[in-house]
Parts: structure tokens; C-alpha cells; sequence
């Protein structure tokens, strides 16, 4: 599948960067373009990978390229003034090839949380292709004000865009680690599992052609329909195996065949693993809409009876009968199942988020009709003997 | 502000829960297990037998319950000249101190099915196998922990896998490690074997690595740097894989 991906904010920037590297060494071919949009012009010039003329800097008017401050709201105003900015960037995607746009963002942040709905939208209204947007959640760690910006951002994107991928820092931090100092291994652990799904609707005609390849029509009708979405992943090594070299041309017989008992059975274990364990956001699967179950690895390691028992699998366990799989061949070392849910409801972590964000704002609001009255009496004397100059 | 309202309540509970045990002991019984298994596979039969030495001083109303699976409850108050006894699925019996010394009690019944399972909390996986009331108030209650060949394998290797991953600083082993605990939990016990091994071989791997360079001087210190140049050069390698 190829991808518009637009970097909005510092956090979106840096992950479609990844993206850009992993493309790179992987010859995924999932980026067709990459933009990085932001109001900081540091935050622009940290990238690496994204060209230079695909970085817009908006808001210069009003913030002089030094960012937002974790302002969404503001963050949002600046989106919407300069969005013809951001289109002209926009404008050089040769959008005929591309399946969808992917719009990525911090949702605890100013620039990304704020201008990225308001991106989508305008996208929306002018192409006919999805907008997806994969929104990252806050840590829980990182204060009352960016759980706030999160929580409202989260709502409006969800309404903007054709399906949200949600991953959750919070959820990826690891005990007695700031995410800060692990941002870089979140965003492979990030990369890695979006990368593999979008990467499985873009076999090129050198690899493997298998007879149940998923394509990207499949990934595209399991996010419509809207909502939120997540993700599960688990790999495995394998036996490297020498397929069609001479040696083993020459030994004939069939010594790349697998045995087909345990190849289905530990398709079956990854697909398990997949879905029950760490998922991009955690929430119960159980009520799922719709699910797209992929398989990767290399021909011998796959086959349809396991990817089918996973698959069934899948649907007992969120009750959902639309659930679809395939396979994607892949010549290295490793399978690996990457199970995407779409139209999740249940999902503890969102109602959480919400509440400690109602504290937040009901604290601020607390604080700010105080100020008012606080500063008045540091400023008046008692007795209002003083006359103001003017 | 909140806090201190907070902590309020809190001390206000924790008062409150003083009392009420303090209420409760007041009339605690002394019991002697005499047969209390600790835990019990599922399925089998098991039998909870306690006792105790009448000291009250007014007759009391003794009941017995227990959620075993067909489970059958017995009092017996006995005393030189009288006993006085009940059985059934549940069991009542007046215990009067001027004819009864000793009540015995004693559930039987097969261990059920476990509806929840949970590594760090095995209380949600226990049964309560005997629970016994004097005139109304709870004075004693038994519970056996529960489990499965898969479900006690599994524990086992969590168990093991969680010794090693805490004496490791592996963030892959850990993480292995908690994902192994979810599958415990959702009953997928053959792939939490697995991912517990697979946390522990890489919980001891990482040790087994530590250990060398600790213990190396500078011969090993070429080791390391051909095993370093060895991990870049694989790690080179591999750099090109999209799965892991
Ligand atoms: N996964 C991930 N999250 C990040 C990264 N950088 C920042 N974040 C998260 O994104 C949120 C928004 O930060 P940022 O993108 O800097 O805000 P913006 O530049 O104003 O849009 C923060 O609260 C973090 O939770 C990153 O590199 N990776
Ligand atoms: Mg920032």
C-alpha cells in the first residue's frame, strides 16, 4: 500500500522520518511522499530524511518559528490560517499513486495535536482518497495539560479522518525508563508494526507471489467504516532456508519443505501472541468490528492452514465475522503475525485518559478565576488609598 | 486540597474497618486444620476438615457452605453424654456448651472449573471450599488454589522465567515476560510457556553475557570485541528485515 505520510508536529515528523529509514533498508516501498509540517523551525531542521523542500513551517506570523507550547488550540488556529502552505506541499504528491494519506501526530502536544484534525479535514474535502491519521498517545508520566490536549484532540481527530491508529506511549513505557529516553525504540516498535501492514499490500512483482496475498484493497476496506484501530504483533526467528541455490538443486528432493504440522502451529501461537498481547493501544478485542490478520515470512514458513486457523480464531474472539487474512512473503529469517483491529469500543485506557483530562480542565479553569481575584489583592492596597498613574 | 479530603476518607475507612474487626474477633474461633489442602487440580475430590474446642458460654447456631462442585457439608458437635449432627449441601447444628466440647466440620466435593485466571493475583484462582458462620457472623473461611495440568505448567514457567527476568536488566526479556503473563491470564497457556521460555533464555542469555564480561580481564576484553564486531556484523546483517 502507498502512502501520503505527513509528519505534523515534532512527534510526526520524527516517526514519518522513521518510516523514510525503514522504507530505505527494508525496500518496503510504503512512502510514496513524506511531509513534515511544523511550527518550530528546530523541530524541522532535526529531521533527516524528509527533503528539505517537504518541510513547511507554519504560524511564522504569530509564534516566529519557535512553536506553540503545547497551545492546541492555538496550534489548530495556526493549521487552519496557513493551510494553503501546507497544501502547496501537498500539491507536489503525484496523489493518482497513492492509496491513502497517513497523517501522523503527538495528540499531547501543541502543533501536531491541534493542526492535524484540521489537516484532515481539508484533505478530505478535496481528495477522494482515505485520510487515515495515526495518533500517539501521551505517557501518563507527562502531566495533566498534555493528557487534556490528547483528549480533545483524540475526539476531533476520530470525527476528521477515515480511521485513527492509535499507538499509546503510555502503554510502551518501560518501568523505571522516562519516555523520552525511549522514543527512539518506540518508534521502531511504531514503525515496525505499521510498517508491516501497509508493507503487505505492496508485494512487488520479484517477490514470492503467494495465491493469498493481502492487498492493499484489504487493508483499505478494514479501516472504512471509521473509528479507531490497533494494532498486535509478534515475530519469530526461523531457520534460514536456501531456496533454489544449486547445492540445493543439485541434493534434489525436498529439502525446503517444511514440516507443514508445525509450520501451522506456530502460525497459530504468533497469531495468538499477536492479538493478546502488547497492542499499539491496549483495549479488550472482544467486540471488534472488523480485524485483518497478515502473516509474514518466507514461503515455506507460511501456509493456509495456519493463516485460516488464526484467522478463525480471530473471529471467536471478537465476535466479528468480518475478519480477513492473508499473507505476505517475505525472503528473511523471521514470520511474524500482525493482527489490525479496527472499530474498537472497549478500550479502558480512552476512558481514562478522558477523565484525568476533565480534572485537568476543571483545575485550570479553578485556578484561572482565582488568579483574577489573587491579583487583585497583591496589586490594591487594603485601605485603596493609591491612585493607578493612569 | 483534594488530598487532604481524600486522606480523610481513608482514615475514616481504616477506622472503620478496625472496628469492625475488632467486632469480629471478639468472638473469634480457635480452629484446628485439620485437613486443609492448599491447593487442588480441578476435578478432583477434596475434603476440608476443621475442628475446634467449645469454650462459649451461651449456645450458639453453627453453619456450614462450601462451592465445591456437589458438595457435601457436615457439622458434628459432640460431647461425652450427646452429639448432635447435619450434613447436606449445606449444614446447621445449635451448639450448647453444657452438652458439646468438640464441633467438627467438613466439606467434601470436586474442585470446579476456573472461570479467571491470573498470575500475580492466584486468590482470583482459588475455590472457596468451606466457609463457616456462628449465629450469623463469619468466623472462618478455607480456600483451596486451583488449577490445571496446562494452567500449573504454565505457573511453573512463569514462575521460573520471572526469577530469571528479575535478575536481568533485559528490557526484550521483561517485555516477553509480561506478554506471557497476559496470555496466563487469558488462558493460553501453550503460547505463555512458550513466550516464558523465551523471556527466560533471553533473561539468561543476558546474564550468561554479563557474567563474561565481569569476570574477563583483558583477553576477554578481545573476546568482546570480536563478539561486539560479530553482533555489528549480524546486526548489519539483519539490518535489511522488516519482522524483527
Ligand atoms: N512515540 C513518540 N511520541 C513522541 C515523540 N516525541 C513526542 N512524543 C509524544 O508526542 C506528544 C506531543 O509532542 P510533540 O510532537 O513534541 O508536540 P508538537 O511538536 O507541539 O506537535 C508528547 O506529549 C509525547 O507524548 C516521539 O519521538 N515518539
Ligand atoms: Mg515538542
Amino acid at each position: 500500500m502507498k502512502l501520503a505520510m505527513i509528519g505534523f508536529g515534532q512527534a510526526g515528523g520524527k516517526i514519518v522520518d522513521k518510516f523514510l529509514e525503514y522504507d530505505e533498508r527494508t525496500g518496503s516501498g510504503i512512502v510514496r511522499s513524506a511531509i513534515a509540517v511544523n511550527s518550530a523551525r528546530a523541530d524541522l531542521l532535526g529531521l533527516e530524511r524528509i527533503p528539505e523542500e517537504h518541510r513547511v513551517l507554519i504560524g511564522q506570523a504569530r509564534v516566529k518559528g519557535h512553536g506553540v507550547g503545547a497551545d492546541n488550540e492555538l496550534g489548530a488556529e495556526i493549521a487552519e490560517e496557513d493551510i494553503d502552505e501546507v497544501q502547496g506541499a501537498v500539491d507536489n504528491i503525484p496523489v493518482h499513486e497513492i492509496d491513502a494519506f497517513l497523517i501522523v501526530a503527538g495528540l499531547g502536544g501543541g502543533t501536531g495535536s491541534g493542526g492535524s484534525p484540521v489537516l484532515a479535514k481539508h484533505l478530505k474535502r478535496i481528495y477522494t482518497e482515505p485520510v487515515y491519521g495515526l495518533g500517539v498517545l501521551p505517557g501518563g508520566d507527562e502531566g495533566g495539560i498534555y493528557t487534556l490536549n490528547a483528549a480533545r484532540s483524540f475526539q476531533t481527530f476520530v470525527r476528521e479522518v477515515d480511521n485513527l491508529l492509535v499507538f499509546d506511549n503510555d502503554a510502551w513505557r518501560k518501568t523505571g525508563e522516562s519516555v523520552e529516553g525511549g522514543y527512539d525504540k518506540i518508534n521502531d516498535e511504531i514503525v515496525r508494526r505499521f510498517g508491516v501492514l501497509f508493507g503487505a499490500g505492496e508485494v512487488s512483482a520479484g517477490d514470492n507471489v503467494a495465491e493469498s496475498v493481502v492487498d492493499s484493497s484489504e487493508i483499505i476496506n478494514t479501516l472504512s467504516g471509521g473509528g479507531v484501530s490497533t494494532v498486535g504483533y509478534d515475530a519469530e526467528s526461523v531457520q534460514p532456508q536456501n531456496s533454489g541455490g544449486l547445492l540445493s538443486r543439485f541434493k534434489g528432493g525436498n529439502n525446503t519443505e517444511v514440516d507443514s504440522a508445525s509450520t501451522t502451529s506456530r502460525i497459530t501461537s504468533l497469531v495468538r501472541k499477536a492479538a493478546l498481547g502488547r497492542l499499539t493501544l491496549p483495549c479488550e478485542i472482544d467486540g471488534v468490528e472488523r480485524a485483518l490478520l497478515v502473516v509474514s515470512g518466507p514461503p515455506q514458513h507460511l501456509n493456509r492452514k495456519g493463516i485460516e486457523r488464526g484467522r478463525k480464531w480471530l473471529e471467536e474472539q471478537t465476535g466479528s465475522m468480518e475478519v480477513r487474512g492473508g499473507d505476505y512473503p517475505l525472503n528473511e529469517p523471521n514470520v511474524a503475525a500482525a493482527v489490525l483491529l479496527s472499530g474498537v469500543h472497549n478500550v479502558p485506557r480512552i476512558k481514562e485518559l478522558q477523565q484525568v483530562a476533565i480534572e485537568a480542565q476543571e483545575n485550570i479553569d479553578t485556578i484561572q478565576s482565582e488568579s483574577e481575584e489573587n491579583l487583585e489583592t497583591l496589586v490594591e492596597d487594603e485601605e485603596d488609598e493609591l491612585d493607578p498613574l493612569f | 486540597m483534594s488530598w487532604i479530603r481524600s486522606s480523610r476518607v481513608v482514615v475514616l475507612a481504616v477506622l472503620l474497618a478496625l472496628a469492625l474487626g475488632v467486632a469480629g474477633t471478639a468472638m473469634a474461633i480457635d480452629f484446628n486444620e485439620d485437613n486443609v489442602p492448599e491447593e487442588a487440580e480441578v476435578g478432583t475430590t477434596e475434603t476440608v476438615t476443621v475442628s475446634y474446642d467449645v469454650d462459649q458460654n451461651s449456645p450458639s447456631t453453627v453453619e456450614a457452605e462450601s462451592d465445591l462442585d456437589d458438595a457435601v457439608v457436615s457439622i458434628t458437635a459432640s460431647g461425652p453424654g450427646a452429639e448432635e449432627s447435619d450434613s447436606g449441601e449445606t449444614a446447621e447444628v445449635e451448639v450448647d456448651p453444657d452438652q458439646h466440647s468438640e464441633v467438627e466440620i467438613e466439606a467434601n466435593g470436586d474442585i470446579p472449573e476456573i472461570t479467571e485466571f491470573d498470575y500475580e493475583n492466584p486468590d482470583t484462582e482459588h475455590v472457596m471450599a468451606l466457609s463457616v458462620r456462628e449465629d450469623g457472623a463469619s468466623v472462618g473461611t478455607w480456600e483451596i488454589h486451583r488449577y490445571t495440568e496446562d494452567s500449573q505448567e504454565a505457573r511453573q514457567a512463569l514462575d521460573d522465567a520471572r526469577e530469571a527476568v528479575e535478575g536481568s536488566s533485559s528490557d526484550g526479556a521483561q517485555s516477553n515476560f509480561d506478554r506471557a503473563v497476559t496470555l496466563y491470564n487469558s488462558g493460553e497457556f501453550e503460547s505463555a510457556i512458550e513466550t516464558a521460555q523465551d523471556a527466560q533464555d533471553e533473561a539468561e542469555s543476558e546474564g550468561q553475557m554479563l557474567q563474561l564480561l565481569l569476570t574477563g580481564g583483558a583477553v576477554l576484553g578481545v573476546v568482546a570485541l570480536i563478539g561486539g564486531g560479530v553482533y555489528y556484523w549480524r546486526s548489519r546483517q539483519q539490518d535489511t528485515y522488516k519482522l524483527q
